[in-house]
Parts: C-alpha cells; structure tokens; sequence
C-alpha cells in the first residue's frame, strides 16, 4: 500500500511539473492554464479583444473591472488573440494574490502579480522584484506554482547574446504583500 | 503493484487535468495542437516545395549565390529558398529594384525549434506554405524571419542582402526586450527595422550549437542592411 502511495504521489508531482511550465513541456502549447476564477468565486479573469487586447479582473457580482492589464501584443488579430488566451492565472489559496503569467513564447509576455485587500489591487510586474539585466533577454514565468498559501515558485529564463539560456529558480513570499520577499530556490 | 501504481496515477492525473482545464472553460479556449506533427508535417510541406522546385528551375538558382549557401539554417533552407523564389517571381534584385525599394538599418540573430522557451517549430502567423492540418503556423527554415512588427508589420516580404535571402516576417518575439537592449544601437535606430531573427531547423544540433553555427556563418554581417520589399501580407494575395 505504501508502493502504491509513493508512486501515486511521484507521479503526480513529475506530472504537474511537466504541464505547470510555461511553456507547456508537452502537448498544446497554448493550451491554458491554471484557473480564471477566485477559489471563492468572486472574481474572475476576462480577455477582451475590443479595441486591444488585454486582461480584466472582474468583480462578478457587479461586473465591473477592478484590475486591467494590457496583453504582450495588444493588437487584436487573430494570432494575437490565441497568444493571449493562453495567459495562466494562478490563485493562492485563499485568492489574495493572482499571478497572471503569459504565454512564454520565446521570452515574450509578462509576469504580473495582483494583490487583493479590501477590494483594492494593487498591481506589481515581477521583473520589479526580480530586476532582469539589459543586456540579457530575460523572462520571468511561474515554475510550477504556489507551494504554500504565501510562496510562489518562479523562473527566471534568460539568455544573452553567445551564451546558452539558463534558468534560475525564486521564491516570492507574499507574507507582507506591501512589500514581497524574495529568495533563491532550487 | 508497481504497474498498478503507475496506472493508478495517470488515471488521478487524467481527472487531475480534466477538472482544472474544465474548471474555467468559458473564459479562455485553446486550439489543439500536437509539436511532433506539426514537426512532420512542415517537413513533409518542406519536401514537397524542394521536388517542386527542384522540377520548376529558372531563376534564382542557388547554385549562384556561391558563399550565401543557407544551408547552415538546417533541413530544406536552400530548397525552401528556392521554391519560395519560384512560387512568387523573386529573382536576385537588380540595381534598380534595390534602389526602389526601402533599405533599413538591421541586425540579424537567430532562433530554433530546440531553443528551451519554445521547443516547437512553429510561428506566431501564417507562412507563404499556408498551415498545418489544424492550423497552426510553421516556421520554415530558409525563409522564416521573426521580426518586432511594430517596425516590420507582419507578413512583410523582406530582402538580406548579406545572406541573398527573401524572407517571410511571419513570426515574432521578446520584441519589447529587442528594443530595451538594442534601443542605442542601429538596429533600434531611427532607421532601424529592429532585430531580424532567422529560423533555424536545428535538426541534431541543440540550441547552443545552432547559435554558434549562425553567429560563425554570419560573422561581422550581423548589424547591416535589410529591404522591405513589400509591406504586410499583399504581396501573397492570390498566390497562396
């Protein structure tokens, strides 16, 4: 029974790896991720496409908007429409902070973080908690997820002109969602 | 037990996915689409347009670009060259037509199928060889450039001369990077038409090995001139 456990659980954890990556290692790139809804439903993400494309955070009770954010490429034809529906957005547990990752696309897209209190958001782009250098072509993405209520794993992909990309792997602990704590992880 | 675990947690994982992609459905909507076909695919259209080519002869024969072999982007890149020159009238432009047409500030990189942050063969829009059985744009070696399409607009058909290569800008990229790092340098310039990444089938070779092969190959041609012979995606009107 034991056995059986431990290879329920590997598996799971080698699978969620796998298809947590941005990009998808397998299958459908733009396939979606993660989910659109808060985990007690009151808030959802939207993409509108009209007159650009960008992402909405609803209030569905009201239907109003309460965060937005533009696409990568805004421009509302048809490719750019499938990149941006490709957008991941992960909720913590208790839906106080939203990552919003985009397709990685080649180091293309942004990372977002949205903080909820209060029904105010406050609004933070990763690469100003992980400040990305220059010279390199650099994205961070989420790699897998959450792994625990305040702690979310992250990706830096970077590559530079004549070297080979290199991954580099943080934490972001939102404890004190004013001001986020960042260390290196494995 | 061991093979029962195994199956035991595929089928937890089957349910796993089902609910969490079901979960939201209505807000966001994929296309299917599997890397390894699409991988065969464009190589069978990649073969398809070199025995074309190779039957149609004329104009544009790669034997006389001499050291502009494109054979270092990998797979079909000189047959897909060639063909693309046949199926719509391109020859190797005369003095006049390089006079016509707009000439701009570039700088030339390259990418592949093998680069880690997108392990597929496939652009961000159609190519001039239409799409794959779901339609899901190729890139294909030889005349696939990615380029920023808020300098080059998308679709456009473009010259480089340092390579003798007509190219198709159907794909993109980390473009806002493109124009951070390269904004002080002629490529981002007032007459910059930004980066211009050329597709490389990597074939055996890891994404490592193709950026070495390419910045070899090109050497101090990276930062040069390109033309854009037609802007948008007009000149394939009723050609495709």
């Amino acid at each position: 029974m034991n056995n059986l456990l431990v290879g329920v659980i590997a598996f799971h954890f080698f699978a969620g790896c796998l298809f947590a990556q941005n990009p998808p290692l397998t299958g459908d790139p733009y396939t979606p991720r993660g989910r659109a809804r808060s985990p007690d439903g009151r808030y959802e993400w939207r993409i509108r496409t009209v007159p650009t494309i960008r992402y909405e955070l609803i209030h569905i009770a009201t239907g109003n908007a309460i965060a937005t954010v533009n696409a990568y490429y805004p421009d509302p034809d048809e490719m750019n429409i499938r990149y941006a529906q490709a957008t991941g957005f992960y909720w913590n547990r208790d839906g106080s902070v939203v990552a919003l990752d985009e397709l990685n696309r080649r180091r293309a897209g942004y990372l977002y973080f949205f903080v909820l209190q209060g029904g105010r958001v406050a609004l933070r782009r990763a690469e100003q908690l992980i400040p990305i250098p220059k010279t390199e072509e650099g994205r961070l993405v989420v790699d897998p997820g959450w792994i625990a209520p305040t702690k979310i794993r992250v990706r830096l992909a970077a590559q530079s002109g004549g070297s080979l990309p290199t991954s580099k792997f943080y934490l972001i602990d939102f404890s004190d969602s004013d001001a986020p704590q960042v260390q290196p992880a494995k | 037990m061991k093979i029962t675990a195994a199956l035991l947690g595929l089928l937890v994982l089957v349910q796993g996915c089902d609910e969490e992609e079901n979960g939201d459905a209505e807000t966001v909507s994929g296309s299917a689409r599997a890397s390894r076909s699409d991988l065969l695919q464009g190589q069978t259209i990649a073969d398809r347009a070199a025995t074309s080519a190779l039957v149609a002869g004329g104009s544009g024969d790669i034997q006389t670009r001499g050291n502009d072999d494109l054979s270092m982007l990998g797979g079909n890149a000189n047959e897909n060259q060639q063909a693309f020159r046949e199926r719509f009238g391109l020859t190797d432009p005369s003095s006049d037509q390089l006079a016509n047409w707009q000439q701009y500030d570039a700088r030339l990189t390259e990418y592949s199928n093998k680069d880690a942050d997108w392990p597929f063969p496939t652009a961000a829009s159609r190519n001039w060889l239409g799409s794959t059985w779901n339609g899901d744009p190729l890139a294909v070696e030889g005349t696939t450039v990615a380029v920023d399409f808020n300098r080059i607009p998308r679709g456009s058909l473009i010259y480089i001369p340092s390579l003798d290569m007509y190219a198709e800008a159907n794909d993109t990229g980390a473009t806002a990077r493109w124009a951070e790092s390269d904004s002080g340098l002629s490529d981002y310039g007032t007459n910059g038409a930004g980066r211009i990444d050329v597709y490389n089938l990597a074939g055996g070779r890891s994404s490592g090995q193709v950026q070495n092969n390419f910045e070899s190959w090109v050497g101090n041609k990276e930062f040069g001139q390109i033309y854009i012979v037609s802007r948008g995606t007009g000149w394939k009107k009723g050609m495709q």
